[in-house]
Order: structure tokens, then C-alpha cells, then sequence
């Protein structure tokens, strides 16, 4: 029963996350309209259903092909700033770790302060800084998220640094960067995947929040965020405008959240 | 058969006549005291300030304007000023020196009485470079200023006390817009010895001598306002006015809904819903405002102007309206709106003519497969931001014009265009009551791009008639130049014309006097606005 | 590096019309002291906030410190209320998942906390807002109101679901965790009631992680406000701060997130301080 349990999770969650990133590439195919430039106003806030299954916005664009589309924005955005992320955090982590005194206080000091500052107002402060455009977006989420796997990765690496496999390894007189990238590494991948599947779900999640708050994707682009904040207005003549994004958003944050959870039981199988 | 009909005749007439009395009961209702009044401040997240002369901002406006007065006001109607601290003024044979004669029962909420003195402290408190005002180019034409700025003269020259109830301001050169600037809320009349006393705080708790009296505010939220007893035309009908800080139209609307507000701004969006809501659709009331919506292009980039004039062309305004703005704008023939006393109903624009637009950028060297490629900057506004860009994408790509919006914020739209780092931008303009104003503030060559120009617009036949314009005291013939101004500036199209805009306001049906004023429709006077035993705020 | 927010606050500030007169620019820069160079501010801002001064906000003519004094409260007020929703009603439903594991309660739970985790809060706020103030006209929609409690509950419970979700699993885990070590075992082969058991035994042990996760979460919740204050028009800290960041008021944008950064340490330190009177095991200093 538990091993079901925990299966299902990976299992739902690989289905659903894969099925978006399938959507996401395949998108030209799939969808029946351009989202941008088949903006038609004789066809604006057509209700779902007929020609356009979700519906079209004000300019007459049709949503289903726009929530497709902007798959291709959320995951973009999702996986290229967590491998920011995780190249940041994973590097600090372990030279924190493994080199220690000072260079550890200081990196772990730094990591604390930004720790203390909400992800999303220094989101926002980034994007402020460097205007809004896609490379801000990445730059901003990229420089936000890494913390959390700075610490894991860390404390990681500090409970394999004095296993015998590493001190035998620089008895031999290996260097460091070759015990780091051999050794630890490895052993220290499970853990990480997981916080970086869970990042991926925040990055998501930030993005659509920047946006909504109007400073996130650049319009046209058919980012959910944008539109979920554009369909709030509508929240009576044409609530397919908000309804709609919002749960492709909370699908695909669903699908990579499960896929976080089974990843952590396979890796850590002592949290259920 | 005859008998037949008389009855029917009757029973008519009695149908007719108590109709008539059931409709007259209702418009002649008892105006009624007491009750609160909800209303909105739709324009931003925040109040700034209640210093009226340093802010720019119609938010802090609607609250200073009730609580502050000043010594004329606009009408609403006839757009002429009327009398208000002051009940009347001379003007001198040389148009250069005006006398205002104050009401002797103006009172400040703190029972002082408002004289000439404070008048002169508020107009020099304006002009004080230590204040560096936002507001201070009300008053810039008063003779004297230069010296005072300078620190050469202890006081303005131009503003002489001669009695307690009596001011004469003397001005550089002759200025039709004199009486307008002074009723702006930026001139607002301030209590001189309160000021003094408290400085920067007496704005937190500011005492003014208009209608409400302030009673607290709540940062982000709200700020509330009690009916002042001593007002010099009468206390105003409700007891208590309260703003509610609300910039998202979808929780306005749901507030609205809910009967938290008495009164609110419509939106395109919710235009649409109230129109056909039975419930709601009786009250909508709506007004061509003084605003004009259009992408000012700047004219440094897009020189030829055969792509400008093919940019009008190529879209279709009467689709926009109809289909982006639900019917809630005018589509836009030149610069002057509708409702301005200089609009020019035989002014000939850019109707929508494809065919023309595609020959003038062919001409232009450009086709739809090698399209001029223009970047247009605008806000998120559902109305004239850069939803608007995106549906015109599409006929513009028809013509050889390809689009690309971006999303600006408010602060960064205006940072952009004032230092011309932007192709083109779309926002909304006016206000001005003035025509010939109207149209100089935005394109006369001397107004630099920091102040207004935005385009840079430079044509020194359009200079020559605005000048005459803004010096001529005569309004026909002054209509006459502001009309040969505009001719020029729609050849020239500096902007894409989009529309003048149709500003609605809705209320419930417990709400009575609410006006509309063309000049921003929140601009409520609130002093006159009564609610009945069915608003749940009696 | 604030200052580094592309626009000039001066130009900002006035109205561009009434920015005819350069000079009129030059005395609002002045005004501002920010006709000065970079690090001359720098060194000035420092030592203004030594003494607890956060400047003046170029946007509202008003000290950075008045604007946190009042929007402080009112983000307190729903991060509080937020809280005591969320806390007890996320570990009840991870308690009960964790004693009844595998039961459809237990999948159930689990269900709602992956959704509540994974839901976007803005989407969220408004779907709420649709339902009971729109809708059922049950709430008031948004607005403050004077701070009572009629306003707070829609803004409170979307901070508090994500909340409700998390709690709900970190106490399942943790109570799992504890529930297969040694003493909790031998508990029980004592024979000991095992409502005793759960109670005495395992929820004690378990505290220790719950309390981490909740104050970390309570560092969150500030943070949350952000998005949800917009969503309800509250006039938090959260509302300044984005209002602050989309105007550019940069003094403000500095003052707010020095004061969400000094929140965050404070909290955390207070956790620190109860991890100590809960479990006798962690000592400082040694």
C-alpha cells in the first residue's frame, strides 16, 4: 500500500508535468490559432465553446490556444531559472561546505540575508531595476531561489565530507575539486533533484505572480500570470478569462509538486 | 364603439396622470441630511499627499478638492468659472490685472476666517523655491515672480493685499487661462497662521474651508471626511464622506456589488455588464470626458509623415470603440474632444481606408512583407494601454506596419516619453478646460519635451496660431485660431487619433445629484449629493 | 543599489507639465538631496538608518518611517489572524493523517495540502472573493474597513491555506518520524494507553520540527502578503511595497524590505528561543 502511495505520486505527477512539456513543444501543432497575431475584435469574448473551445479574450484571440502557448513561457521560465538556480546554490553549498571557516561563514551569512528577503518583493525589485523582459525574468528568479539549495547542498556535503570514502579518496591525494565532482556530488544529486523540482514549481508560480502584478512577461506573450490578471476584470461577463489560466497553472504546478514529493520518497524514503 | 373608446380615453389619462405623479414624486423627492457616502479613489494604489500643490495626481485631487476651496470654480456645465471664495473680480482695461472680491463668511474648519492674507501666503507658499511645488506653473505668469524666486524680493509683487476681503494679482502678460489655473486644486486656499505653526504636519491633519472637514485617513485604505456645519453656501447633505483607496476595477466593482460603495468608475468591462443588467442600467450616468486617447509617436523616429498618416488610416476606430471599449469612447476625428468649446464638428480626420494606408507606406518604401517596425510603450489601463496595441496588430501588419507593445508602468511610461527614450506611446490626455491650452501644453515648439511636447512637435505655422490663440481675449476669434491650429496638427499627425473618451460613473439608486462633469468625472461636488432612506448608510 | 532604479525622482514626482521650468527640476533634486553623488547618499542613507531614520519618500513628500508605521499594523493584523487560522487546523489535519495513515482521512488530507501547496494565491483570493462576497455576498469584497474583523477574513484565510497545506504535511511527516523510534515503541509495549502514546509521546517529540516549519512559514506569510494585500486592496506592507517598487519611490522600496528582513530575523530568532524551552535537549553555548 505505501509503495502504491508513493508510486502514484511520481506516477501522476511524471504524467501530468510530461504531458505539459509535450504541449509546450508540440504547441504549433496543437493549437487551432496563433495566440498573438490572430487577434480578430469581431470576435472578442466569444463564450467557450463552438470554434474557440476556452473562449476568446477582448481581442478576439482564441484562449486555448493562448493557455497553450504560454506553456511554453511557464516551463521556459520554471526550468531555466532553477538551473540558475541550482548552479548557484549548488556551487556555494559546496564550497561553503567543503572548504569551511570563513569562506563558509561568509557565504552562509550572505545566504542568510537573502533568505530574509521575500523572494517575490526582490523579484520585483530586480525586475524594477532591469525592466521587464524576458532575460530580466530569468536574471531575477535566477538570483532569487538559489538559498534553499545553497543550504541543502551544504549541509549535504558536510555530512559526507568526513565519510570514510572521502577521507580515504584525499588520503590518496585527490584533489579537491576531483573529491567534490566524484564523490559528493553524486551523492548529494537526490536530495537536490528534489529541491529543484520543487523550485521549478515556484519559479512557475513567481513568474505568474510577477505578471499578474503587471511587470512579469512582456504582452503579448500569452503568459498565464498576464492573463489571469487582464481576466479578473472580467469576473462577470466572461469568467472563462480567469477561470481557465488559472487552473493550467494550478495543473502544471500540481503535476511538478507531485513529481517533487514522489522524487523526495525514492531519495528519502523515511519521509512519507 | 364610442362609448368604448371614451373609457379607454379615461382610463388613459388617469394611467397618464398618475404615472406623471408616481414620476414627479420621484424626481421632486425631499433632499434629504444626514447619511454617509461611499465613493471611490480609483487612480492608484495610494494618496500621495493632501498638499494641494504638490501633487499632479487627480487620486490626491478628489480629496483636496473636498476639502479645500478656492477662490473660483469651473462649472461643470458651461466649463466657464463661477464664483466661489471669491464672489466676483474686475479685470483691467489691459487684461493684466484681475480683483478678486472675497466672501467676508469664509471660515476655515478650525472657525478661522479665510482673508486676502491667506490667499497671498498660499499663492507665495506655491511660488517658494524652498516648497519647490509641483504646482507652482499655476501662478508662474504673476508679475514678480522671477525676483521672488531669485531671492530679490521678500514677496510677489504681483499679489497685492488692498483689504482684508480684497486681492489684486497683476500679471506678465496678458493670460486667458488665469481664472482656470486658479481653480485648480493645486491653488487651493490654505489657512496661513494653521500652516505656520504645524508646517509639514498640518498636511497629515489638514484644515481647509471647503465643504468636508477632514477626519482621519488610513494609509492605503481610506480617508474620511465629516461635513464642515460652517460651509459659506450651506453644510453639505451627508454627514459623512468617505474615500475608499480602490485601484483594481474588478474589486471596485465587487464592492460596488456589495453595496460598499455608493458610487464608482466604470471600466470598459463592467460597462459592458452594467448596460445589460436591468438592475444596474437605469443608474449609469456618463459623460464625454475633456480626455483624448492616442499614441503619441515621437517625432525624432518616425519622421515620414506618410507613416503616420497611414497609421491613422489603417485602423479602424468605430471597430475599437465598439468591439475593444464596448461603445464607451467617441472615435476621435482631431485633437479636441467633443466637449471642449473649441471642437470642430467639420473637421476632416483619417477615416478608416486601408487601401490608402497600404499606397502611403508603399510610398514610404514599405510593404506588409518588409513592414517599418515601431515599438509602442504603454501601461496595463484595460482602455488606453497596451491591450488596445494588441488589437490593432493585426491591420497595422495589413498596411506594413509591424507593432511590437511593451508593458510600462505609470512612472516609467512618463520617464520614457519626457526624456524621448520611446517609438511611440499610448496613454490618455486633457483635462484642460481651455482649447487653445489644450492643444499647446502638448504641441506648441516651446513647450519642451519634459513638460509636455512629448512628440517634439515643431511646425511654426501651428506656433503662430496657438500664440495668437493664447493671447486673444475675443473667444470667437480665438476659436477661430485654435480651429486653423488644428487643422495643421491633424495633417501633420504627430498622434494616431483614437478616441475621445466616454467616462461613466454608476450609482445606486439611493444616490441623488451626482453631476456630469466632463472634466473628471470623479470630480463629484459631493456638497450637493444626498442619499435616501434606502441606502444602507442612512 | 537601489539607486540604481532607472528614472529621475524629480521628474517623477512633479507633473511633467508643471516640469516646464528646469529650475523647478533642480530644486525638487535638491529637495531630495539627490543632486548629490552616488556614494555621498550612500554614506548618508547609512547613517540615518543607524539612528532608525529611513528617509523621505519621494513620492509622497512623506517620511519612509511614518509609511511603515502605518502599514505595519495592518499586515500584522491579517499575518496574525492568518496564523492562528492556520496553526492549529493544519497540524489537527496532519495529526489525524499521521494516526490514521493510509485511511481515506489520510489521503484526503494529503490531497487538499498538494493542492493548497500548489494553487496560486492571487487565483485563489479571487475565487474566494467571487464566491463569498460576490456571489453569496456573505463578506465584504475588499477594503479595510477600519480593521474589523468582517474585512480581515477573506485576506486572512488565503494566506492561511497554503499554510493549513504545509502544516498538514510537515506534521504528518515529522509525527510518522517519530512514531517508528525506539522510545515511542517502547511506549507502547508498556502498554500504555495509546491515546497517551500519541499525545505525551509523539506530538511532543514531533513539536520541534512543526514549531521550525511554522515559524519559517510565519516568515512566509509576511512575504505572501505581498500578492494577497493587492488582491484585497489591504493597505499593508505588502500594498507599499509594490506600489512603492511600480512608482519607484526608492527610499520607501529600501525602508519595507529592511523592515520584512528585520521581521524575518526577529521571528526566527523567537524560534530559536522556543526550540529551547520545548526540548531540554538543545542547549546554546556549549
Amino acid at each position: 500500500m505505501k509503495v502504491f502511495i508513493k508510486n502514484k505520486q511520481l506516477l501522476i505527477g511524471s504524467i501530468i508535468t510530461g504531458a505539459v512539456i509535450l504541449i509546450a513543444i508540440f504547441a504549433p501543432f496543437i493549437a487551432p490559432h496563433h495566440p498573438v497575431d490572430d487577434a480578430n475584435l469581431l470576435y472578442a469574448l466569444e463564450p467557450p465553446g463552438g470554434e474557440f473551445l476556452l473562449g476568446t479574450d477582448r481581442q478576439g484571440r482564441c484562449q486555448l490556444s493562448r493557455i497553450i502557448y504560454g506553456a511554453r513561457i511557464s516551463l521556459l521560465i520554471g526550468f531555466v531559472t532553477q538551473g540558475l538556480n541550482t548552479i548557484i546554490g549548488t556551487s556555494l553549498g559546496l564550497i561553503a561546505g567543503f572548504v569551511g571557516g570563513k569562506v563558509d561563514d561568509l557565504i552562509m551569512n550572505f545566504t542568510n540575508i537573502m533568505l530574509s528577503i521575500p523572494p517575490l518583493i526582490l523579484a520585483l525589485t530586480i525586475l524594477a531595476i532591469l525592466g521587464p523582459s524576458l532575460l530580466s525574468i530569468f536574471i531575477a528568479l535566477g538570483l532569487t531561489l538559489w538559498t534553499y539549495t545553497c543550504r541543502v547542498a551544504r549541509a549535504q556535503t558536510l555530512s559526507f565530507k568526513e565519510k570514510e570514502f572521502v577521507e580515504a579518496s584525499r588520503s590518496l591525494g585527490l584533489s579537491r575539486i576531483k573529491i567534490v565532482i566524484r564523490h559528493i556530488l553524486p551523492n548529494i544529486f537526490g536530495p537536490l533533484l528534489v529541491i529543484a523540482t520543487f523550485g521549478v514549481a515556484t519559479a512557475i508560480l513567481l513568474e505568474a505572480s510577477l505578471s499578474f502584478l503587471g511587470i512579469g512577461t512582456q504582452p503579448p506573450a500569452p503568459s498565464w500570470g498576464t492573463m489571469l490578471s487582464r481576466g479578473r476584470d472580467y469576473i462577470y461577463s466572461a469568467p472563462w478569462l480567469m477561470i481557465y489560466p488559472g487552473l493550467a497553472l494550478l495543473i502544471t504546478v500540481l503535476g511538478v509538486n507531485l513529481m517533487g514529493d514522489g522524487l523526495r520518497d525514492y531519495w528519502d524514503p523515511r519521509t512519507r | 364603439m364610442i362609448a368604448l373608446n371614451k373609457k379607454l380615453v379615461v382610463f388613459g389619462l388617469v394611467f397618464i396622470l398618475i404615472s406623471f405623479l408616481v414620476l414627479t414624486g420621484e424626481v421632486t423627492a425631499e433632499e434629504r441630511y444626514g447619511g454617509s457616502l461611499n465613493a471611490p479613489l480609483p487612480y492608484g494604489g495610494t494618496v500621495g499627499t493632501l498638499e494641494p500643490a504638490q501633487t499632479s495626481r487627480i487620486q490626491d485631487f478628489i480629496t483636496i478638492g473636498q476639502i479645500f476651496d478656492r477662490l473660483v470654480r469651473v462649472n461643470p456645465d458651461t466649463l466657464e468659472p463661477e464664483p466661489a471664495i471669491a464672489e466676483s473680480w474686475d479685470v483691467s482695461e489691459d487684461g493684466k490685472t484681475f480683483t478678486f472680491y472675497l466672501r467676508e463668511d469664509v471660515k476655515f474648519h478650525n472657525g478661522e476666517q479665510l482673508t486676502a492674507h491667506d490667499v497671498k501666503f498660499t499663492f507665495e507658499r506655491i511660488m517658494d523655491p524652498v516648497e519647490a511645488s509641483a504646482q507652482s506653473d499655476l501662478l508662474e505668469n504673476i508679475a514678480g515672480v522671477a525676483e521672488f524666486r531669485e531671492g530679490e524680493a521678500d514677496e510677489i509683487t504681483g499679489i497685492r493685499v488692498v483689504d482684508d476681503f480684497t486681492i489684486e494679482l497683476t500679471l506678465q502678460t496678458v493670460d486667458i487661462g488665469l481664472l482656470l489655473n486658479l481653480a485648480h486644486r493645486g491653488a487651493s486656499i490654505l489657512p496661513q497662521q494653521a500652516v505656520e505653526e504645524q508646517g509639514a504636519e498640518f498636511f497629515i491633519n489638514p484644515i481647509g474651508s471647503g465643504p468636508f472637514k477632514f477626519v482621519e485617513w488610513i494609509r492605503g485604505s481610506e480617508i474620511n471626511l465629516e461635513a464642515f456645519e460652517d460651509y459659506y453656501e450651506g453644510r453639505p447633505y451627508v454627514d459623512e464622506l468617505s474615500f475608499k483607496v480602490m485601484p483594481e476595477a474588478a474589486s471596485r466593482t465587487a464592492s460596488f456589488r456589495a453595496e460598499e460603495l455608493d458610487m464608482d468608475i466604470v471600466y470598459p468591462a463592467q460597462f459592458q455588464e452594467f448596460r445589460e443588467d436591468p438592475h444596474y442600467q437605469d443608474y449609469l450616468i456618463d459623460v464625454p470626458e475633456l480626455w483624448t486617447r492616442n499614441i503619441h509617436f515621437n517625432l525624432d523616429i518616425v519622421q515620414d509623415k506618410r507613416i503616420r498618416q497611414a497609421f491613422n488610416y489603417a485602423i479602424d476606430e468605430e471597430l475599437l470603440v465598439e468591439r475593444l471599449l464596448y461603445g464607451m469612447a467617441y472615435p476621435a476625428v482631431g485633437w479636441l474632444p467633443t466637449t471642449s468649446p473649441g471642437f470642430n464638428p467639420d473637421l476632416e480626420g483619417y477615416s478608416y481606408n486601408p487601401d490608402r494606408a497600404r499606397e502611403l507606406m508603399e510610398e514610404a518604401g514599405y510593404t506588409p512583407d518588409d513592414p517599418y517596425e515601431l515599438t509602442v510603450i504603454g501601461t496595463d489601463h484595460p482602455a488606453w494601454g497596451v491591450e488596445v496595441v494588441e488589437a490593432i496588430m493585426p491591420m497595422l501588419a495589413d498596411v506594413g506596419i509591424s507593432v511590437t507593445p511593451e508593458l510600462v508602468d505609470g512612472a516609467t511610461w512618463m520617464n520614457r516619453v519626457t526624456t524621448g527614450d520611446f517609438e511611440a506611446g499610448i496613454h490618455s490626455w486633457g483635462g484642460e478646460v481651455s482649447p487653445a491650452m489644450y492643444m499647446s501644453n502638448y504641441f506648441w515648439s516651446r513647450v519642451s519635451r519634459e513638460a509636455g511636447n512629448y512628440v517634439g512637435y515643431s511646425n511654426p505655422e501651428f506656433d503662430e496660431y496657438i500664440e495668437k490663440a493664447l493671447e486673444t481675449v475675443d473667444f470667437e476669434e480665438r476659436m477661430g485660431y485654435v480651429r486653423e491650429a488644428e487643422k495643421i496638427l491633424v495633417d501633420d499627425a504627430p498622434v494616431w487619433f483614437f478616441n475621445y473618451n466616454r467616462a461613466v460613473a454608476i450609482h445606486h439608486p439611493w444616490v441623488h445629484g451626482l453631476v456630469e462633469n466632463p472634466k473628471e468625472m470623479v470630480y463629484q461636488p459631493f456638497k450637493d449629493v444626498w442619499v435616501d432612506e434606502t441606502s444602507p448608510r442612512k | 543599489m537601489l539607486n540604481l532604479l532607472p528614472g529621475d525622482a524629480a521628474l517623477l514626482a512633479g507633473d511633467p507639465r508643471s516640469a516646464r521650468n528646469p529650475e523647478v527640476l533642480e530644486r525638487m533634486r535638491a529637495k531630495w538631496g539627490i543632486d548629490k553623488p552616488l556614494h555621498i547618499r550612500y554614506v548618508t542613507y547609512m547613517s540615518n538608518l543607524l539612528r532608525g531614520d529611513l528617509g523621505m519618500s519621494y513620492r509622497t513628500g512623506r517620511t519612509v518611517n511614518s509609511l511603515i508605521a502605518q502599514s505595519f499594523f495592518p499586515t500584522l493584523q491579517i499575518v496574525l489572524f492568518a496564523f492562528l487560522l492556520a496553526a492549529p487546523t493544519g497540524v489537527f489535519l496532519g495529526f489525524i493523517a499521521a494516526v490514521r495513515r493510509g485511511s481515506s482521512l489520510d489521503i484526503g488530507s494529503m490531497v487538499f495540502s498538494i493542492f493548497g501547496i500548489s494553487a496560486p494565491r492571487f487565483w485563489v483570493g479571487l475565487m474566494l472573493m467571487y464566491l463569498l462576497a460576490v456571489n453569496f455576498r456573505l463578506l465584504p469584497a475588499t477594503g479595510y474597513g477600519g480593521g474589523s474583523i468582517r474585512y480581515m477574513i477573506l485576506p486572512a484565510v488565503t494566506l492561511a491555506l497554503p499554510l493549513v497545506a504545509l502544516l498538514a504535511r510537515t506534521t504528518r511527516a515529522s509525527l510518522l518520524d517519530v512514531m517508528d523510534e525506539d522510545y515511542v515503541r517502547t511506549a507502547r509495549s508498556k502498554g500504555l494507553a495509546e491515546r497517551v502514546v500519541q499525545t505525551r509521546h509523539i506530538l511532543r517529540n514531533a513539536v520541534v520540527s512543526i514549531i521550525t516549519i511554522a515559524g519559517l512559514q510565519l516568515a512566509m506569510l509576511m512575504a505572501n502578503t505581498v500578492i494577497v494585500e493587492k488582491v484585497f486592496s489591504w493597505p499593508g506592507m505588502g500594498s507599499l511595497v509594490v506600489d512603492s517598487v511600480l512608482r519607484q519611490d526608492i527610499p520607501a522600496v529600501q525602508g519595507t524590505i529592511f523592515v520584512f528582513a528585520l521581521g524575518f530575523i526577529l521571528i526566527n530568532f523567537i524560534v530559536d528561543i522556543l526550540y529551547v524551552f520545548i526540548d531540554p535537549r538543545i542547549k546554546y553555548g556549549s
